[in-house]
Formats: C-alpha cells, structure tokens, sequence
C-alpha cells in the first residue's frame, strides 16, 4: 500500500489525480447545478464570447457550453468506463480460457491466430461497423467500441495468464481436480488483477476518445442527448469564429484522457519495475602503466556496488587479481559468489547501476603512450581485453552476419576496410578450427550449431589478439563433448599467442584441467588462492566443501555436502562469509579475515589456517 | 578428468553448413507458402463477415432503410439489391461470387458500382495512411531511441519524466482536435497550407497525415524508449560493448535493429488502423478518401457500399500484416524457423 501511494507521489501523478477528481465532481454534481444552463435555449443570448459566468461562450441557441461540458460530463465518462471495463472484463476472460486450452494445442493456436487477425483490424472501422447494423446512438457506440478493444485485452490476457497457468499451484490445482472455473478464479485471474486493473484504466482513456469520436461523427449519441463528443463538434463547426466553444471541450476531453492513461501508466511501471537506478558515484577505471609488460593486468581492493530498488548492495568486496603474461588464472565459485560479477568489472562491461572502486587497477599502457580521449581508450581496451561470454547464442546479434560482428572491432579500432575485415574474420574463423571459414562468415548465428557458434564468440573475442581473454563460463552451455573441445582450443590459443586467460567457471574439473592458477571465490571475495595442481589438497573449508561435494572433481551443481545456502550479498556476514555454514566455526570468524600466506603461491583465507602459519616453523615464500 | 588438452581436433561444421542457399530458399517457400494460406483463411472469413453484417441488422433492413413511405417496388428493389430475397445459403454464394470477380454490388444511394467507388478512393486513403505511418515510425524511431539511450543509465531522471508526460499528453489529444486546431493556426491564421481536400498535391497531405501521426507517434515513442532499454539488456550488446564500439556504432549497429523489428510490427499495426481509421481526420480535412465515403454510407444505411469497404480495408490490413511479417522475416532470419 505504501508502494502505491508512492507511485502518486510525483508532480504529473498528483495533478493527473486532482483532474480526476474534479471531473468525477463534475460527473455527480454537474447535473444538478448546471443541467438548466445546459439545456435551456435562451436565443437572446446566441453565440456569446466567453465571459466569467460563460467561460466556454455560448452556442447558437444560446445554451452555456461550459454548462453542457460540465453535465455531459457523467454520461462521457460512463460510456467510457463501460466499454473499457466491459472489454477488459471479457478480454480477461478470453484470454485466460484460451491459455487454459493447454490441451487443446490445435484449438489454442486456432483462437490466437483470430485474436492477432482481429487486433490488426482498425478498432475505429470495428466500432463503426458496429453502429452501422445497430444503429447510430450512444449505446451502440458504447457496444462497439468495447467490442474494438476486446481482441487487445485478450491478447494481453492471454499471454500473461499463459506463464501464470504453468507455474506449480495451477498444475497442483488441476491435479486436485479443480474444475476449470474454479480454478481460473481461484488461481489465475488474481495473479493477473494489476496487469488488467492498468490495461482497463488504459482502454478506458482509449474509449474515451473513441466514443467521443463516433459522437463527433455523429454515429454515436443522438440529439437532444448530448456528449462531449457532440459538445465539441458543435463547437468545431463554428472554430474560426469562436474557438473557445470547441477547445474548451477539447481541453477536457484530452486532460481527462491524459490523466487517465498517465495514472495506469504509473501503476504498470510500478508493478513491472525495472531497475533504471544510477550507480551511486564515478566508477574507478583501469590506469595505462608502462614498464613490466609481464603482468597484463593488476588489480588491487576490487568492489563492486550496484544501486537497487532495495539500496546500495556490494556482491564484491576487496578482490585482488594479477594477470601474467601467458597465464591461465581460473576464477572458482557457486553463482552468486562474484565470480561473474569481477570478471565484468575487469572488463568494464557492467550494467549502469554498478560502481566499481579500486586501491589500484593497472594495465599495459598502449605502445603509442598513455591514451587521451576517450576514442584511444577505447582502442587500448578493444587491444588489452577480449570477452568470450557464456551463452553464444544470445551473445551474437541474431540480425548480423557473423563475420561482420567478428570484425567488428577491428573495422572500428584498426580502421580496416570492409574486405580486409572479412578477410581477418576468415583468418580467425580459421583459427578458432571452424571448417570452410570463408563460407561461413556469410551465415548467420543461427545457421551455426552450439559449439560452432562459442567458436565465433571466441573469435570475436580474439579478433585483436588481446593480451587478456576473460571468458566467463564459456562451456557451461555446451554438452560435455563440445566443452572439451572448446577447452582443447583455448588451451591452444593461449600457447599459440601467449594470451592471457581468465577462466570463469563453477566446475572444479574443467578448471584443475585448464588453468595454471585458481581463486576460489564466496560470499565476493576470494578465499583460496592455489596452484591448479594443489587443487587436490585445499585448505579453506569451503574449498574442501566443494571438493567434497566432489569427489572426482566433478561439476559442483550445489554444496549438497554443506547445509545453508551462499550469502546473501544484501546482508553478507562482518566477518569470513563462510561462517553460518562452517563445521570450524569459532568466536574468532566474526572478525574480518584475510589472505594469508600458506606456501608457494598458496594463500588462505581462514582463522584455522592462520593458526597453522604460526605453529609450522615453515620458512614462508612470498606468493 | 576427460578433458584432452593438446592439438585441438578440427571440427567440421553441421551438415546445413554445405548448401546454405538452398536451404534458405526452401526454408522461404514453407514459410511464404504459410503465409499465404492463412491469408486466404482471413479472407475467407472476413467475405462471410461481412455478407452477415447485412443480415445482423434487427428487424427487416430493407423496411428500415426506405421507413414507412416505401412503395412495394421500391421494396421489392432495395431487397433485390441486398440479395434479400434469394435464400441466404445461394445469397453467401452470390456474394462470393461478386466478390472473386470483383463485383461488390451497387450502391443504394448513388447506383454507382461500389467496386469503382473503392478504386477511386482507396488511393488517397493509402497515400494519407503510408504518409502518417512514414511519419510515425521516423519520429518515434528517432525520438524513442534518443532519449532511451540518454536514459539507459538511470540519470537524467528529469529528461524522462517530461518525456513520459508530454508523450502522455500527446497520446491524449484526440485527432478531431488536433486535425481542427492544425486547420485554425495553419489553415486560417498562418494560411500556410490548404484547409481542405485533395488538390493541392504534397501541401494537402502535410496537415491531415500530421494530424494522424501524432497520438500515435506518442504511444510508439513510449514504445520504442522502453524496447530500446530492452535491447540495452541484451547480451549481444553487451557483447557489443566488449569491442568496445562508440556509443553511436553500438547503437546503429547492434540497438537500432532490434529496436526496428518491433517498431515495424508496430508500425504495420498502425499503419492498419490509419487506413480505416483515419475516418476522424478525413472528414475533417475533406479528404476524398474511404473513411469519408464509408461515414457518408453508415449515416445513408448505403448496406453494399459498407460492406465493400470494410471488406477492402479489412483485406489490405491483412494483406498489409503478411508483408510486414516478410519483411521481418528478411530482417531477423530466425523468424523463418517459426512454427507459427
Ligand atoms: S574463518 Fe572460521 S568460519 Fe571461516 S572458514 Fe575459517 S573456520 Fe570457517
């Protein structure tokens, strides 16, 4: 409820909410006070200018326009509130029955194809059809209007209530033997009541307009009756005279209407909210460093924040990553560790509302010295960094053949022409081993199968040799034999260029497979850092969680081993994030802990393995 | 442990790879072959419909036409002229007949062929609706897209709500009111450009296909701002970032496409709607199009006449829909796939 008065907070809502009410005055008190006025010829007094009393004028036969505004007011917005709610009552109706026919598939497709054929039928041409064979008046006006907007409620209806029945408590309810009725009203039509209430408020301000319409074509209300549909065409017939007889009405007609559809506007945005919130403050970006060409990337205190609905919430926190040359640095963790989250950040790809800060964040400096604008930034970065994303189907644009978006950044960053782009597109396709490359970057994405396309995507990624492939998760898509192959072939780059990768993964095998170094990331920071070939002998007890969950190194799908679910990043813990789920846990883990180091580039995250370092009389070597 | 990290194996790509062409031409003909049989199905139903409008009407329609002075020949006439007075199964016959042939009867008022009315004005319609529709599309494009991309990020907060309340506002106005206020400032005050009908080429168009396009262009900006955050989302953009592409390139390149599909769909929609539904604005501009000469019809109770044009108009909407989906089709490729 509070979230509901919120929606009315803003200038535009409250005004849009002051005219209705005063209209609604209009409509009830209207009649009573000025239905006299509005009705009485009074010819002495014909075609008068606007005055104080008259702020309309008066029309020829005398009668107070403002008057006649003001009465027609009710039986306006009744037609209107007939036919919007009338048709959205049986567009919802409609359109639930049809996703109810789940086992009726012919007759389903059958009933959506004549909703879509009728929505591309003009509403108007509908409405006056309508009027032809009953008759002109206002009530059939009403009638055909409603009937106008009937196939775009249901289609609405249709297809919000067609996710709504798949969804467990229908299915249960079918089950239990619920009989269709009872089920559409039980179940669907009070998930689908906000959705409707908006879409009502919206055909009823289309109605509006529409009856009025047919009233100015003098198709809908007959004389003596009147709308204001019919109040403004009398006063249109005589505009150039008097204007203020016809754009009196024309300002009710239209502010009414906007308020109308600018309130449901309101609600609808409200209850399908999307998350257009700005990050906070300036984000920190990598600085150009020149001098130890061997560590493509340094980042120390990585954190992301990201501006919610709900408040600031930080999923990463402190992250420390270096990249050398010709190193594969694995990134480990379930989702919602912050494993894609980092991998975003160092590519600067994340949405808007995040905010990126960093103690230092470096990369090699571009060999034509530090970049100025913003263009030479962008060219240091399309040469630092590639991106292999995991869904190569949704990553390629679906419209675009695929070798122009593999060459794309080359055109724009190397200024390639159109045939030499083709022609290193072909070379990459090449390398990548897609077979008959220079006929395949013609096709689009979709001519390509699963592992084909993630070929494309990495060849994308490739296409200016960067010093750093961040590929975040890049065989989770796939199916096990694809993803070996797709692994084979990164391994293969990163000997046969030297570049750097960042492996994204959840799966403890592909990673111990592929990589020279692995994090191991929970609740945003990373807990465990070890060589690949220790990955065996972990020390952090989450790490020997995951393992356990493994045993053969296999995909870790959840901790089934481990009770508890990762932390919330809303609400992570002060001190080590593992702690509710921890069998170690001790007082000491409500204190913030950090890496510390447990042998040759071994560090731990943990109270216990602290303990160890100082009760070995191990020599320690710096990581 | 299976994964053999070595020389990668060269993967030879699927089968569809060897003959692209054929395949897509094929996969073409299925989906034109598709479309084209649910046009006809439309059609057909819209044929029936319409022979059914005339026998809808409550009560005798040839006794309500001609009221209580008809003479019986005068009766016997207009009833001829309906087909009344056949039985209703060789009537539909009949009418489909005419139809396939062209032929769709006379008007009662004029004893013009209704077939020649519609020729003669169904140019002008389309001229006004192609021209509002060609206006809708670029100035929604532009403007949606514009201020959906300044807004993506959430800052700007006032640039989108006085785009969301003039659009708003705009999406009110009803066309009536826009139509005479337009003929008042630019008719009668300015005397820039004609007040009514046809004649004056190009300068007769301006006003009546402004008229149409706002309300329209109102709702199809809101749209296309909010597909345009949409398509922000999308991860090909995002992939798109990753090549580090200015603003501008991923925007037309990778945005403004996709943006696109769904604007057309809407703009065949309208497109639609303005050929039947500019009525409002022809009759207050005078233009000698369909939706003049269907509301001279309904307020005449001229049955052959109404029927024809609704029956016209209702076929070129449909006729119109199956182009955009083609259109679409050559656009986004994946659309052929669809079982629909
Ligand atoms: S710090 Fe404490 S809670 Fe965290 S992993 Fe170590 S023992 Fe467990």
């Amino acid at each position: 409820m509070r979230n509901l008065l919120g929606t009315f907070r803003s200038v535009p809502s409250i005004a849009a909410l002051i005219v209705l009410v005063l209209i609604l005055f209009a409509a009830i008190f209207g009649e009573p006070l000025f239905g006299d006025a509005a009705r009485n010829p009074d010819v002495l007094n014909a075609e008068l200018g606007p005055s104080l009393a008259q702020p309309f004028g008066t029309d020829q036969l005398g009668r107070d326009v403002f008057a006649r505004t003001v009465v027609s007011a009710g039986p306006t917005l009744l037609r209107a509130l007939l036919s919007g709610l009338g048709a959205a009552a049986v567009g919802t109706v409609l359109g639930v029955a049809i996703s109810l026919q789940r086992g009726r598939p012919r007759l389903q497709s059958l009933a959506q194809r004549v909703l879509e054929t009728s929505l591309a039928f003009p509403a108007l041409l509908t409405a006056i059809f309508v009027t032809a064979v009953l008759g002109s008046s206002g009530s059939a006006a009403t009638i055909g209007i409603g009937l106008a907007l009937i196939p775009g409620l249901a289609r609405l209806a249709q297809s919000m209530s067609a996710s709504i029945v798949e969804r467990d408590f229908v299915r249960a309810a079918e089950q239990l033997g619920l009989r269709r009725p009872k089920i559409l009203f039980r179940e669907v039509v009070p998930n689908l009541a906000e959705t409707m209430v908006t879409a009502a408020a919206s055909a009823t301000a289309l109605a509006l307009i529409a009856v009025s319409a047919l009233s100015f074509l003098q198709l809908g209300v007959q004389a003596p009756d009147f709308d204001w549909g019919t109040v403004l065409a009398a006063g249109l017939s005589r505009i150039y005279s008097a204007p203020w007889a016809a754009l009196g009405p024309a300002a009710f007609i239209t502010v009414t209407g906007a308020s109308i559809a600018y309130l449901a506007d309101a609600i609808g945005r409200r209850a399908n909210r999307r998350a257009v919130i700005a990050a906070t403050g300036p984000s920190a970006r990598p600085e150009a460093v020149t001098g130890d060409d061997d560590i493509v990337l340094d980042v120390r205190g990585l954190s992301v924040s990201f501006a919610t609905p709900m408040g600031e919430v930080t999923p990463v926190r402190g992250v420390d990553l270096t990249v050398r040359r010709g190193e594969i640095v694995g990134i480990v963790g379930e989702s919602g560790s912050g494993k894609s989250v980092t991998s975003m950040a160092i590519a600067e790809l994340l949405p808007p509302n995040a905010r990126v800060r960093a103690d230092r964040w470096t990369m090699v400096a571009p060999a034509e010295g530090e970049p100025a604008d913003a263009a030479s930034r962008r060219r240091w970065m399309a040469q630092r960094i590639g991106v292999v994303f995991q869904d190569a189907m949704t990553s390629l644009n679906p419209a675009m053949r695929v070798g122009r978006q593999i060459s794309e950044s080359a055109r724009v960053h190397r200024g390639l022409g159109r045939s030499e782009a083709q022609a290193l597109a072909v070379e990459r396709l090449g390398e990548v081993r897609v077979a008959a490359p220079e006929l395949r970057v013609g096709q689009f994405p979709h001519e390509f199968s699963g592992g084909m396309r993630q070929r494309v995507v990495i060849a994308t990624g490739m296409i200016n040799h960067p010093d750093l492939l961040i590929a975040d998760e890049p065989t989770t898509a796939l199916d096990v034999t694809v993803q070996d192959e797709v692994l084979a072939l990164l391994r293969h780059l990163n000997r046969q260029d030297g570049s750097s990768i960042v492996f994204i993964s959840h799966d403890l095998a592909v990673v111990s497979e592929l990589c020279d170094r692995v994090l191991v990331m929970y609740g945003g920071t990373i807990v465990e850092e070890l060589p690949a070939d220790q990955l065996a002998e972990p020390q952090h007890p989450y790490t020997r969680a995951l393992l356990a969950a493994s045993p053969t190194l296999d995909t870790v799908q959840h901790l089934a081993a481990i009770p508890g679910n990762p932390p919330d990043p809303a609400m992570y813990p002060p001190g080590c994030p593992f702690a509710p789920r921890c069998p170690h846990v001790s007082d000491r883990c409500a204190e913030p802990v950090s890496l510390v180091s447990v042998g040759t580039g071994h560090r731990v995250a943990c109270v216990l393995a602290a303990d160890d370092r100082a009760d070995s009389s191990d020599v320690e070597v710096p990581a | 442990m299976s994964v053999a990290v070595g020389e990668p194996r060269v993967s030879v790509g699927d089968v569809r790879a060897g003959a692209p062409r054929a395949v897509g031409l094929r996969r073409w003909a299925r989906f034109i072959a598709r479309r084209a049989a649910s046009l006809l199905v439309i059609a057909f139903i819209l044929i029936v419909a319409t022979f059914f409008l005339v026998r809808l009407i409550p009560g005798d329609p040839a006794a309500r036409l001609l009221g209580d002075t008809a003479t019986p020949d005068a009766y016997e006439m207009v009833r001829e002229r309906l087909g009344l007075d056949e039985p209703v199964l060789s009537q539909l016959v009949n009418y489909v007949g005419g139809v396939v042939r062209f032929d769709l009867g006379t008007s009662l008022v004029s004893d013009f062929s209704v077939a020649q009315l519609i020729g003669e004005r169904l140019g002008r319609s389309m001229l006004l609706a192609g021209a509002g529709t060609a206006l809708v599309l670029l100035t929604a494009m532009v403007g949606g897209v514009t201020v959906g991309v300044m807004t993506v990020t959430g800052r700007r907060r006032g640039l989108d709500n006085s785009f969301t309340v003039s659009t708003g506002l705009l999406g009110s106005v009803p066309e009536y009111v826009l139509a005479t206020v337009l003929v008042l400032v630019f008719g009668i005050w300015l005397g820039w450009l004609p007040v009514a009908g046809a004649d004056a080429g190009l300068r007769s168009l301006i006003l009546p296909a402004v008229a149409v396009a706002v309300r329209p262009a109102a709702t199809l900006a809101r749209i296309v701002r909010l597909e345009t955050f949409e398509a922000f989302s999308q991860d090909f953009v995002r992939t798109g970032r990753s090549k580090r592409l200015p603003t501008i390139v991923l925007v037309a390149r990778h945005v403004v496409p996709n943006v696109l599909t769904s604007a057309l769909t809407m703009g065949g929609v309208i497109l639609g709607s303005l050929l039947g539904g500019a009525v409002v604005v022809e009759t207050v501009f005078a233009w000698p199009g369909l939706g003049t000469a269907l509301i001279t019809a309904v307020r005449a109770s001229d049955y052959p006449t109404i029927q024809g044009i609704v029956l016209v108009l209702g076929i070129a909407v449909v006729l119109l829909n199956t182009i955009i989906d083609l259109v679409l089709a050559a656009l986004d490729p994946r659309r052929l796939q669809d079982g629909v």
